[in-house]
Formats: C-alpha cells, structure tokens, sequence
C-alpha cells in the first residue's frame, strides 16, 4: 500500500530556495531601478549643472570677448589716452567679469621711434621701462627685444601687480603664440583668442586680442589694417580664474580642455576638484561636456560625476526592500499557502487513500457484509462477506438494484420487506431492521440477517448514496431461539414451564380482569408417577414424563397452553374456555392418560391423573391464587379417590390447606424444631486453574426419621409459598457457619450457600449474617452465596445492593441458573458477581446437542470476557466434563466430579442425593 | 609651583620676545613726523607692511632743517641705524633720502632699499641700482587736462600759476609738454608774492582752464585774502595737483600719499619674500584723489559731470 501512495514532499524540497532567488532577483530589480533613477537623475543634474557651467562660462568669457569693444569704443575716441580711466574700467571689469584676469593695452613702436618711445615713458615716471621678449633660453626670462622693424610693447595692464611688473615693455609680438592671435586680430578687425599658454605670473591662460586702427574705422584692406592698427587692447583670460568661477559641486571634478585645431586634437589644460572622482572605486563615471568657442579658439568642458553612496536614494531604496520583503512575504506566504493547499490535498488524497485502503482492507476483513449503493440505490460495492452471503459476485452485482442482490423477507411472516437502504435513503439517516429478517441469496439458501443502512455524504454534505451491512445472524438467532425456549419449556418433555406457564396465566387473568373474557386452568398430577420413579429410577420416570406429555397434546384444543409446572404436574391453561367446555376438556385429558400404560423394562404401569379445574373470571384474583386453587383442587381430586377431575369449588382452599401445603408447613416447621433438616456438600472443582481453590456447595436435606431423605424440591415450593425461605436459608447460614468453625485442620475451601428471592429482600439478612460471621468467627473470603438469575431478576436493586455490601465483607456472589432467563447477559454488566454458574439444562446434554453446546461456550466466553469465573453444573459423565475442559470452563460441579455429601461435624458422609438439592 | 612658573615665563618670553630670524625693515623718511605727506606715506607704509617685519623708522626731517650740513648729518644717521640693524629691507621716502643716503652710501649694496615719493624721475640719481627700485611720484598733469576738458568741454588755452621756484618751473614744463599732446596752450605766471598771484589769477579769468601749481615759495601767503580776492572774479574752471591749493582751485587731482607708502610696503615684502629688487621695474604712482571745492565751482555756475562728483572727495 505504501508503495501505491503518492510521494508529494520532494518538488516543493527547493521552493523556498527559488523563492528566496526571486526575491533576490525582484529585489536586486528593484535596486537596479532605483540605481538607474538615482543614475538618470545624476546624469540629468549633471547635465544641468553642465549645461549651466556652459552657459555661465561661456557667456562670461563672451562677455570677456565684448568688454575689448568697449576698449575700442574708448580708444577710438581720443587721441590722449588717459591711462587712468583705462585703470578705473578695468578694474570695473575684472570686478564683473573674474575670469578676465587682466587688461593690456599695447601701442605700436616703429622701429626708429624706440628710443623716443622709451624717453617719454620714462619722463612718465617708468624708470626702468624697457621694451622686452622672452629670453628663448630660459623661460619666463625677459631680455631686452631684438631688433625689429615694429613693436608692440605692453604699456598699461591692470591689475598692475609687483609678480606682473616685469611684463611693462613686453613685445607681444615677439611671443608667437600672442603673435598669431595680433595677426589674426588685426587682419579680421576683431578679437581673436591665443591658444592657451602659461602665463608670465604662473598658470595657463589665453589673450583675447583686439586692435584700434588709427583710422576709428575697419580699413578696407589687410595691408591698411596693419599700417593703422597702431594700438593694441587685449584681455588675459586666465584659467585659474575660469575654474574659480565656475561653480561646480563638491561631487563634481570638471575638465576644461583646449581644442588644438592644428593637431586636431584634445590637451587636457586643466582639471579641478579631481578627488570627486576615485579611478579605483567601481562606481561609474558619468560625463557631460561642451565646447565652448572663445574668439576662434575650441575649449571643451567636461564635468564628471562619479556615482556616490550619498547619489543613491535610500528612501527609495528602503521603499525597494520594503516593498521587496512586502512582496516576498506575500509571496512566500501565497506560495506556501499554496504548496500547503496542495499539500493537503495530496495529503488528503492520500488519507484518503489510506482510507480507501484500510476501508477496503477492513471491509474485506470485517465480518459483516457491506454493500454501499448510489442514490439510485444501485449497488456499486460488495464485500466479500456481501459476496458470500448473497451469492452474487460483484461483478454482476455493480450497477443492480440492491433489493435484488439483497431479497429480504419477514421470519414470520415471510412477506418481502425492502433492504434499510429505501428508508435511509428517504430519512437520510441511520436505519436499523428491527424485525426479525430472513436474507434469501441468489441460490435459494435463507439466513437470518440483521442489518442497518447508514447515508454517504458528499464533501458538501449531500447525499450520494448509502451503506448496507448486514450479517448473518442465522446461528444466533437459532442460539437465542434456543435459549428463549429452554427458558421457557421443560428441557424433559418440551413443553411450556412452570415459569412460563405462570407468564402465560398472568396475561390471561389480566385479559380476564380487563375484557372480562374467560378461561379455565387445569392442574395435573400424575397418579403413579412416584412408583415408577421409585421402582424403575427416574429414567423410566423421565420417559413416562415424555410420553405423557406426548400423549396429553392429542386431547386438548390447539389453542390451549400445556405446561409442566415440576415433578410430575402439569398444567393447561384453556383460554376463552368456559368451564363447562374445560370441563370437556380436562375429562378428555384424564380419559386419554387413564388409557395410556406405561411400560419399562417388561413392567407394565397404569397411569392415572387426578385434575384440578378452575375457573378464571374477572373476580379470579392473582395468579398465585388460581395456581393455589388448582392445586387445591387437585389434591382434592387425588384425596377423592384419583383420577378424576374436580372443579374448584371455594372452600377446597381450606381443604387443601389442611392437607397439603399446610401440611409441608407444619412438616417443615417440625423439621426445623426437631433438627430434621441436614446439610450436605457437593464440590465444586476447578478445572483449568488446578489450583484455584476448592469450592463446595452447601444442600439442604429432610430426614424425618422415616428412612427417605426428602429432597428440597418438595418442601421448597411450598416455603416460597408460605414465604419460610428466609427462615430455611438462615437455618442453612447458621448451620454452615457452625460446621465450618468445628471444621479441624480444615482446608480454606469455600462453601457456596443458596439464598432465595425471598431472603434477599429480607430486611434482617444482611445483619444476621454479619453477626453470624462474627459469632463463629467465620472469614468472609471463604464464604460464596449463590443467588438465582430468576431471584436477582425480580428483586435488582435489592440484589445490587446487598451484593455490594456483601462484597465488602469479603463475601463472594455466584449466579446461579445462568441462561435460564433471557436477559441474561444484560443484567450480567450490573451484578457485581464473581461467578456464573451456567444453567445445568444447557450442561447436561451438551455431548449430544450442538446448541447446547454453542450457549455453554458462549456463556463460558462472555463470562471470561467481563472477567467471571464460570462454573458448569450437572456435569454427570466424563464427555461433558472432556467437552467442558474443551470450552475453557473454570469449575465444574455434578456427580461426575463428586457426589453430594451428607455434612455433618467433623464428619462428611456421603449421601444419597438427587442432581441438586 | 616653580615649575609652573619657569613655564609661565618661558611662555611670556616665546610671545614677547621677536623670533630671532625675524624680518627687520627699516623706513627712513625725508621728512618729519606731522608732515602730511611723510605721515600718509608712513600710513600706507605700516597698513602694508603690518605684521610682516618688526619696522624701525626714522626721520631726517630735511623739511625744517633744509640746510646741507643738517641733512648729511642726517643721512650719517640713517646710516649708522641702518648698519646696525642690518635690516632685511629699507624703506626710503622722498627725495633727500635717496639723494642723500641711498646714492652715496648704498649704491648696489646688498641692502635692499624701496624708494617712495621721489618726484618725477630717478634719472639724477643714476637709478636703477641693482639693490634699489621703488615708485616715483608724479603728478596727474595728463589725466587732470582731460577731466578739464570732460568738465568744460575743448581746452585750448591753460593759464599757469605758481610760485617763480625750481619745481614750479619743471612742473610747468610737464604741463606745457602735456598741453602740447592735447593742443592746449599753455600761458603760464609764476610770481613771488600774494598779490601777484592774485593779479594772475584775475587775468587767467580769460584763459579756459586755470591750472594751480604750488605757493610753495610766495611768502605772507593768506589764505583768507586771497579766498577774498579770487571769488569775486571766478569764472574758469581752476585745476590743482597739489592739495594744499584746494582752497582756491575748484578741481584737484592729488597725489595720494598712502599709495607711496603701500606700493613701497608691498615690494618691501616682495623683497623680502625673496623678489630681486632689480626685477621690480620703477613704477609711477598711477592713483590720485579727486577734490573738488563746490563752493568756487558754485560761484562760478561750473556744473560738474556725475562721473566726476561720484568719485570726488568735496573742500571743506
């Protein structure tokens, strides 16, 4: 089975592995679009910040380029420079426009004009004042200019700073660079930039230069332009002062390159705030440039922008976990949840698998049959029990009507009923088949079947079929059969007993009382039964029992009820049968037994009946007085001479009482006062448990001195009858307890003593016990009361009770009778007995009868299954006693285990006895 | 407790005490203390210099004790101080330093020297020497012409008035030179007393531009009078570099006596700071103070340009 089931733990072993993968993956997604945004907003500030560094610098140094205009305008105006005013602008704008780092203004000297030119500037206060180059061998060194035919010698600048002092005199023209923008300046008649050089004062630079023609006009022609381009007004852009004006951010490093146009080809010049990028760090670098154009020249200006820790936005950043674990959560709850769902699902399937399994397994082992049918009734599982039972295999059984496979009919009646599946189905609820039921399966074999029919439901509770089990309960119901008429017929002849006579006449008197209907009783004692017992043994008087009871059926109407109420008394109880007819009737009965002769061993018996008749009316009374008028009556009829028949006439009690019962009254009222009575042991031995203790069970005797031990069976129904069976089982307490406590070097048997209905409801007997056991000094433990089934019966909670107190004393309880009653083994749950002795109708026979056989066993097994120890009486020949063995029986009493004994003090004599008491 | 004391005094002597590598510069002034000029130029000279050298000055005061004895014995002095400070620089304002210490005691020297105040050119000194260069002190002649002319539009003819001295006569040249670039002839008066100076004043009236050269020189000179005297007639735009005639002149463009002493601070630094004194061209002072006498120019009904009054410092 295990093999068949489903596996389902082993795709979901790496689910959460691939979970945490995907999260790791939506995670790292989420960071790399946060990156990506923190990176476009980088890129796009730093392409703001860049384009706005463009346009602040490069309209600054535009406005650098215009400020020469306003030179020009200037020195085209007058004729007189007034180098103060030129001080005063430049200063103004230096002060506007920082990158200008200085203002030059040249003027141009004819070669034969020099010295005339240096005089004047001397009388000026320049002292020094020279006209200079740059020494070719030793940079930033300035000699005096070479010969030349024009010069262009530096003759204001401002700031006029000590570092840039030396320059005063300085021949543009013999510094190319500077050269090559004058050429260009002056051929076009506007400004023109140098490439960038290193500055005379330190730092990289450029000259913005522009000419003023002498003429205040553009000359038309390059060679005029260099004749009247006597002045020279030029602006020092320097770079340090470019960068410093440019506002860059800290996390920003800026580039500004030149553009060499001759070599194509890009110089790094300058680089600023170079520690905002880290070469080793593996975060990006992100770069905007522009190409800023400054009087013909190409400057390009890089800002980069290296990604920071400080770049990335941690809110959204905590937002990405945040909502990464969120969803992960959800993710791994819903991915589990859903695992689990399927989980449970294949869990369930494979519960209910196992289910569908053990349900198999069990309805295949199980011994009552199943069917299960769908709604339509229609059969679509069987058991093999079902099977067996009905005959039908399963498969031509799926799919047919179940009250086909399934045929029911009453036990009595034997009309078809329909299967519990009809009405559980209607109900929608359980159905027990209460009435007695007889299966007919497909080969015409009957069984007797219980059987009950429960709903299917659905997962959502509808209804989608139902279960059937029955069982064949052919063999109990014959047991209970059995049972049910041992209890009530006479195991010797087969007719009704005294108990259930007695049952019988009760509904008839109260039939009589209620419907005012009316019967008649017959009492029947035979006339020479005792001479056949006496000379034959009781096996001819037992056969003489049967044939009599044989013979009396022929002469009575179906209707009436015969009975034999003990000994050899029978009774007939004639309903709706007036007297007259009952009369008829009873004189048929003696007519028809008179006739009869008995014969046994060559003798020949003239049996005859004496008959008491009595009428039963509304008036009648109690049972126990119509069985005491019959019986009154009877005698009366065996007083008048025998065979005949005597209807009860009202004074017969009196009679009767003078001569019968009363007479057993006196009797035993003189045994008790002449010590008539005795008692005798009969053991009771174990048989499995070899050393479970010795029982014997205590018998009362009368001996009146006439040589017959009379056996208790004569005097007992008429103790019952004058209720003297409380003072007879006290006589039997005392009597027992004073021969145990004379017992010398006695062995601790245990002595079973009888107690009657009667004495159990005696108020008096608990504490008369208690003081006898006290007076003798008897152990409790040794002592075992045996109370009959019958008895405890009509007096249960009395029983109870006083078992219960009994117990606490150490006593032990045997019931007695047991299977004589038919709810037996119901009562058994609340008796707190230790014993059941098994009815010894049901030991007798049981080498011969099979269901004899069955009950003992299955009293012996519900007995040891409640935890009773069981004991089988009339055990009478060494088969029973090998078959009781057989069945596990504790204890086993009869005379083929050990013959009663008359028990007197310190003397144990054997004794004549009858089967018991 | 002695020990805390040793250590207070240790600090004590560290704070008060001059390191002794510190620089030591020396200012020798021609002139005297309360002399306006010398202590303009010294003011510029200490604003400059401030902390950067622990300064020794000394004044040969050649302005009251004009005669050559005094002033060579002066020169004596300047000297044995400067021997025996052995400065790291000498600072020397105005002429008769140069004349007289500079020139015959240090020409070359391995004493730095910066010069100040010295009028027009160095040429009689035989400057530059290797250990000398400094800022001549000129008059703003040029660019005062042009601001007249900005004031009262074409200048064509300038009357001159001084004192008959030396000075005024060179710097009368200068003006006249000046007058030649810009076409503007120059008449000039140069006299000896008040009253001539008055007479002058009067007649150059006429002319239009008035240009005030120094009374230095004219004796009995009264303030008052010649206010007097000068008001009733004023008509022209009158012009001075010299402030000390800014009563009577209603525009001066004056040398300013701090820019002397600052450009000599700075170089003296320069130097200092390791510069050669020969790589320091000789410089003219190129800043001048403008003044103007709104109550002459009141007189007569001169409106000033907005340029000029923004600039302009008012007489009082």
């Amino acid at each position: 089975m295990n093999r068949l089931q489903p596996t389902f733990d082993k795709p979901y072993r790496h689910v959460n592995v691939w979970l945490g993968l995907i999260s790791i993956t939506i995670l790292l997604l989420m960071l790399a679009l946060v990156i990506n945004n923190s990176i476009k907003t980088i890129k796009a500030q730093l392409g703001d910040n860049a384009q706005q560094v463009y346009q602040n610098t490069q309209e600054a140094l535009y406005a650098g380029e215009h400020v020469l205009d306003g030179y020009q305008a200037y020195l085209k105006t007058v004729d007189v420079v007034d180098y103060r005013k030129l001080e005063e602008y430049s200063r103004t704008i230096r002060k506007e426009h920082p990158c200008i780092y200085m203002t030059q203004y040249m003027i141009r000297v004819e070669n034969s004009e020099l010295a005339d030119f240096l005089h004047e500037r001397r009388l000026e206060g320049y002292a020094t004042f020279r006209v200079t180059e740059y020494d070719r061998n030793e940079y930033r060194t300035l000699i005096p200019v070479s010969e030349r035919s024009v010069y262009y010698p530096l003759v204001f600048m401002d700031p006029m700073d000590i570092p840039s002092l030396p320059l005063l005199g300085f021949d543009v023209l013999s510094f190319p660079v500077i050269r090559a923008a004058v050429d260009e300046s002056i051929k076009s008649g506007k400004p023109a930039a140098t490439k960038p050089f290193n500055l005379y004062t330190g730092g990289t630079g450029y000259v913005i230069i522009t000419p003023v023609y002498t003429a205040g006009y553009l000359p038309e022609n390059r060679s005029k332009r260099y004749e009247l381009a006597t002045r020279l007004v030029a602006i020092v852009i320097s770079t340090d002062n470019i960068l410093d004006s440019i506002d860059i951010n800290d996390n920003e490093m800026l580039t500004y390159s030149y553009y060499d146009e001759d070599t194509r080809s890009y110089s790094i010049h300058r680089t600023i705030n170079s520690d905002a990028i880290n070469e080793n760090s593996l975060f990006p670098v992100y770069s905007n440039s522009h190409t800023l154009y400054v009087a013909g020249q190409h400057y390009e200006l890089e800002i980069s922008r290296q990604l920071t820790w400080t770049d990335i936005d941690y809110e959204w950043i905590a937002f990405a976990i945040i909502t990464t674990a969120a969803f992960s959560l959800l993710l791994f709850n819903f991915v589990h949840l859903r695992i689990e769902s399927v989980r449970s699902s294949q869990r369930a399937q494979a519960e209910i698998f196992r289910e569908k399994e053990h349900a198999h397994v069990t309805l295949h082992s199980i011994s009552e049959a199943v069917i299960t049918t769908d709604i339509d009734k229609r059969i679509i599982y069987m058991n093999p029990i079902a099977r067996r039972i009905t005959g039908w295999n399963e498969e031509e059984a799926i799919g047919m009507p179940v009250d086909t496979v399934f045929r029911l009919i009453h036990e009595q009646t034997r009309e078809p009923v329909k299967s519990t599946v009809d009405e559980c189905l209607l109900q929608q609820g359980t159905v027990l088949f209460e009435e007695p039921a007889i299966l007919i399966n497909k080969n015409g074999d009957e069984f007797a079947v219980e059987n009950s029919s429960s709903p299917i439901r659905g997962h959502n509770g509808e209804l989608i079929g139902a279960v059937m089990v029955f069982r064949n309960i052919t063999h109990i119901r014959n047991l209970s059969k059995k049972m049910e008429f041992q209890a009530t017929h006479d195991a010797l002849t087969g007719l009704i007993n005294r108990h259930e006579f007695e049952h019988q006449l009760n509904i008839a008197v109260k039939s009589a009382r209620d419907d005012n209907r009316t019967h008649a009783i017959c009492y029947l004692d035979l006339d020479q039964f005792k001479i056949v017992n006496d000379t034959c043994g009781h096996l001819a008087g037992d056969q003489l029992l049967k044939e009599i009871a044989a013979l009396m059926p022929l002469s009575i109407r179906s209707s009436d009820c015969l009975a034999r109420l003990g000994g050899d008394e029978f009774g007939v109880l004639m309903l709706d049968c007036p007297i007259k007819q009952a009369e008829k009737v009873a004189d048929s009965l003696r007519a028809s037994i008179r006739d009869f002769n008995f014969s046994w061993d060559r003798k020949t018996f003239d049996i005859g009946v004496s008959i008491g008749l009595v009428p039963i009316s509304k008036d009648s009374g109690s049972v126990q007085d119509i069985l005491r008028r019959s019986d009154s009556a009877c005698y009366i009829a065996k007083d008048l001479g025998r065979n005949r028949v005597h209807v009860y006439k009202p004074d017969d009690i009196e009679i009767s009482r003078r001569h019968g019962e009363m007479q057993w009254i006196t009797r035993i009222k003189n045994a008790l006062e002449q010590d008539f009575f005795q008692l005798a042991l009969q053991a009771v031995k174990p048989v499995t448990d070899r050393n479970g203790r010795l029982h014997y069970e205590v018998l009362l005797r009368l001996d009146e001195g006439k040589g017959d031990i009379i056996p208790p069976m004569s005097f007992i129904p008429a103790a019952e009858r004058y209720d003297m069976m409380p003072v007879l089982d006290k006589w039997v307490i005392n009597a027992t307890f004073r021969l145990i406590s004379e017992e010398q070097n006695r062995n601790r048997h245990i002595y079973n003593i009888n107690l009657s209905g009667q004495t159990l409801c005696d108020t008096d007997i608990l504490e008369y016990i208690r003081t006898q056991i006290d007076h003798y000094g008897i152990d409790a433990t040794d002592l075992c009361f045996e109370i009959t089934e019958t008895a405890v019966i009509a007096n249960l909670s009395l029983a109870i009770d006083f078992i219960g107190r009994m117990k606490k004393m150490g006593c032990m309880f045997a019931l007695d009778d047991f299977g004589s009653g038919l709810s037996s083994f119901a009562y058994l749950k609340k008796l707190p007995v230790d014993f059941i002795k098994i009815d010894g109708e049901f030991v007798r026979d049981i080498t011969e009868d099979p269901m004899d056989r069955a009950i003992v066993s299955a009293i012996n097994d519900i007995g040891h299954e409640i935890g009773l120890t069981t004991i089988a009486e009339y055990v009478e020949s060494e088969e029973v006693l090998r078959i009781l063995e057989q069945l596990g029986v504790d204890y086993v009493q009869g005379f083929a285990v050990e013959k009663p004994r008359a028990w007197r003090s310190n003397n144990v004599v054997p004794i004549k006895a009858s089967r018991k008491q | 407790m002695t020990g805390l004391k040793s250590c207070s005094l240790v600090i004590i002597f560290l704070i008060t005490t001059p390191a002794a590598n510190a620089a030591r510069c020396v200012y020798i002034s021609s002139y005297h203390k309360g002399y306006d000029w010398s202590d303009g130029v010294e003011r510029g000279l200490l604003k400059t210099l401030d902390s950067k050298c622990e300064i020794t000055t000394f004044s040969m005061d050649t302005k009251r004790f004009k005669d050559e004895e005094s002033i060579q014995q002066a020169a004596l002095k300047a000297r044995k101080l400067i021997d025996e400070t052995q400065p790291d620089v000498v600072i020397a304002s105005d002429d008769n330093a140069s004349k007289y210490l500079i020139v015959p005691y240090y020409r070359d020297s391995d004493i730095p020297f910066v010069f100040c105040g010295v009028n027009w050119t160095v040429e009689q000194y035989g400057y530059p020497f290797s250990n000398v260069t400094g800022m001549i002190e000129v008059a703003a002649i040029e660019p005062m012409l042009l601001k007249a002319a900005a004031i009262s539009g074409k200048i064509r003819h300038a009357y001159y008035i001084g004192a008959d001295t030396l000075t005024e006569q060179k710097n009368l040249k200068r003006f006249v030179d000046a007058g030649k670039k810009s076409n503007i002839r120059i008449t000039s008066r140069l006299v000896h007393t008040m009253h001539d100076w008055i007479k002058a004043y009067k007649e150059a009236q006429q002319a239009d531009l008035i240009i005030a050269g120094s009374n230095a020189g004219i004796k009995f000179w009264d303030k008052e009078r010649v206010q007097d005297a000068i008001r009733p007639v004023t008509r022209t735009l009158s012009v001075t570099n010299h402030g000390w005639m800014m009563p009577y002149t209603m525009f001066g463009m004056t040398k300013i006596p701090e820019e002397q002493g600052e450009w000599a601070g700075r170089v003296a630094i320069e130097i200092m700071n390791g510069a050669k004194p020969s790589d320091i061209p000789i410089i003219p002072n190129r800043n001048f103070e403008i003044i103007v006498n709104n109550s002459l120019l009141d007189i007569a009904q001169i409106k000033l340009p907005e340029f000029i009054k923004l600039k302009a410092q008012p007489y009082f």
